[in-house]
């Protein structure tokens, strides 16, 4: 029995498949992924679909694509140019694949194991209780009554820093930020958006949130995050491990065991990129 | 008869007619599902539309209901509805997928076969109650609803992956946000049409989902022998309080806001049930309090509904009591007190002495 931890799908349905043939993947093992499952990729239905018949060996955090997806659906707001949901908005078990993926959480930790896994990052004020606590906190927002307020009101950079004595929606606005968006962090350790690219490229005195995370909030548990296809897959720590290695923009999806520290790639299909 | 214009649509009955009907049950509301038809054809063909959130049409000859075929999702935020589209092409299986639980998601056509998308026979056969997608999670009344035809369908248990879904929503505190009207209104109908009350509260024991609604009945288990000698929604929920503290029985009717009837049954057991039940060795004056509070004196049969409960619950019979109540009723009345004349408080105080004499006296043994 192994666990793979598998970075950004962004429906690169055919490079998953493969993948999951290329590990072997069976019966007894478990599949950790590290959200964005959906969007700009050609195959968001098929990938959806198949994590979900997959849902008894998978473990899923959010990606602020997946949020993306839902907001649409239903949050009220539209789909952008470069958005791939027509398909899956369309199918006919929409609303069984929706809803599941709602049912989500944006953490995951499993201490036999060694592992915890988020979409883009964990703040470094927070322990990794403190985490998992305000991760929940959006999980429950998600799956209450009222999640569709969550899921309209989602969108914005503000609140940029974090104050436990935040509340309502700034509250769960950057905490959902904060696992599912974040990568660079300002000198007063606020979250700043506007910086995608290579590290290299960051403007001074920017620095990854990861740079940043005391080796003590996690030992002895390794964080998983996936977001930043950018890195390609180094974070330059032993303890956070980053694993999208840009599927969808041309380059590689990469399985990594937990188990043996084996790691399987495999190269996007060229008719993208 | 199948040329009528009426009959000559694409149509299935559906939902809890046809799941009755497999299990024998006598028959309920026969509800139908029309697909390809759009409003201005039913009426066409006589049918008469009653539905104002949806199209629903009463049949021109056997009045049942016929809705078109429709997809309903919450609506936008800060809506509290649901969407709904209906249209000659929504198709019978997406009608269908809407629905709870697999054995309600069963479509049968007039000519008697079976459309069952969902394996709901499989699952009626089995006594399995499965949920049919994961739109369940989209309201959260469905997990009472679970425990309700859990209550109502003997025999019937809840799916692990249906418990293990309900269990994940109970966690995420969805039962807190629904209103109380919702939850009362399911919890009637469940103690209306089952006496195993028991079941309901079981399941949702299952599910950890007693609390909040229904957090005070953690841990009681009531005997269905009870239940069973017990009709009506009023009777079958007092006996479920039957062993609570009155003040968390009150706590609860507040919560759920039951009607009055149902508080002041609830309440009158709580209270005074153990001493009615042990009525030969109660305190007299007390005993007459009790059925004073109960109204028993100002009304024929009054007390009968609190007595059925506690004779349930208690196991107990109280005809004894109850005929000794109709006699005072009939022996003590106003007219020769006032005759002597007495009134305000004096009187109320004459009348009390009365009636606690007529129950010292002749004590049964």
């Amino acid at each position: 029995m192994a666990t793979w931890a598998i970075g950004d799908l962004q429906g690169c349905a055919e490079e998953f498949f493969t993948l999951l043939d290329r590990i072997r993947f069976g019966a007894g093992d478990r599949l950790w992924l590290l959200g964005d499952l959906v969007n700009r990729g050609p195959g968001s239905l098929a990938t959806l679909r198949r994590v979900y018949e997959l849902r008894d060996q998978v473990q899923v955090v959010l990606g602020n694509h997946d949020l993306h997806l839902l907001a649409i659906a239903f949050g009220g707001h539209r789909a952008g140019r470069s958005d791939t949901f027509d398909a899956l908005l369309a199918a006919p078990d929409r609303d069984n694949l929706l809803h599941w993926l709602r049912a989500q959480p944006l953490m995951v930790s499993d201490r036999a194991l060694g592992y915890a896994m988020v979409h883009a990052g964990v703040l470094p004020q927070w322990s990794l209780a403190d985490a998992q606590a305000r991760a929940d906190e959006v999980a429950a927002a998600l799956t209450g009554v009222h999640y569709q307020d969550y899921l309209r009101d989602l969108y914005g950079n503000e609140p940029a820093t974090w104050d436990p004595a935040l509340s309502g929606m700034a509250r769960l606005r950057f905490i959902t930020n904060a696992f599912t968006r974040m990568r660079l962090l300002l000198p007063d350790g606020s979250l700043e958006f506007a910086h995608k690219g290579a590290l290299a490229d960051a403007p001074a005195g920017l620095v990854p949130w990861y740079a940043v995370l005391p080796p003590a909030t996690l030992a002895p548990i390794r964080l998983l995050f996936g977001h930043w296809a950018a890195l390609n897959g180094d974070s330059g720590r032993d303890d956070v491990i980053a694993l999208d290695t840009g599927c969808v923009w041309g380059r590689a999806l990469t399985a990594l065991c937990l188990e043996s520290g084996d790691r399987v790639s495999v190269a996007a299909s060229n008719d993208r990129g | 008869m199948a040329d009528a214009p009426a009959d000559a649509f694409e149509r299935y009955l559906v939902g809890g007619a046809v799941r009755d009907l497999a299990l024998g049950l006598p028959a309920t509301d026969r509800d139908w599902v029309v697909v390809g038809a759009d409003p201005q054809q039913m009426l066409a063909a006589g049918y008469t539309q009653v539905g104002r959130d949806f199209p629903v049409f009463l049949h021109p000859q056997t009045h049942e209901e016929h809705a078109l075929a429709r997809t309903e999702r919450k609506s936008g935020p800060g809506h509290r509805g649901f969407i709904v589209h209906a249209g000659p092409e929504v198709t019978l299986e997406q009608d269908l997928a809407r629905r709870d639980l697999t054995i309600n998601a069963m479509a049968q056509r007039p000519d008697g076969a079976l459309v069952d998308p969902f394996d709901g026979m499989r699952d009626l056969r089995a006594g399995l109650l499965r949920h049919v997608t994961e739109a369940f999670r989209e309201d959260p009344l469905r997990i009472l609803r679970v425990a309700r035809f859990a209550a109502q369908l003997d025999g019937f248990r809840v799916a692990p992956e249906t418990l293990a879904l309900m269990r994940e929503l109970s966690a995420a505190e969805a039962l807190a946000e629904l209103p109380a009207e919702r939850v009362y209104a399911e919890l009637a109908k469940t103690l209306a049409r089952s006496p195993r009350a028991d079941r309901f509260l079981e399941v949702l024991s299952d599910a950890a989902a007693l609390a909040p609604w229904f957090k005070e009945l953690a841990g009681v288990a009531t005997d269905p022998a009870i239940l069973a000698q017990l009709d009506g929604a009023p009777a079958r929920f007092a006996a479920l309080c039957w062993s609570l503290p009155a003040a968390a029985a009150q706590r609860l009717c507040e919560r759920l806001k039951v009607p009055n009837d149902w508080r002041a049954l609830t309440l009158a057991c709580v209270r005074d049930g153990a001493m009615l039940a042990r009525w030969q060795a109660a305190d007299p004056q007390a005993l007459e309090a009790a059925l004073a509070r109960i109204g028993a004196f100002r009304e024929v049969d009054r007390e009968a509904p609190v007595f059925a409960v506690v004779s349930a619950c208690a196991g107990v019979s109280l005809a004894p009591l109850a005929a000794r109540t109709a006699r005072i009723r009939e022996a003590v009345s106003s007219a020769p007190f006032r005759a002597q004349g007495l009134a305000g408080p004096a009187l109320g105080e004459a009348l009390r002495e009365a009636r606690v004499e007529l129950l010292r006296i002749d004590p049964a043994p």
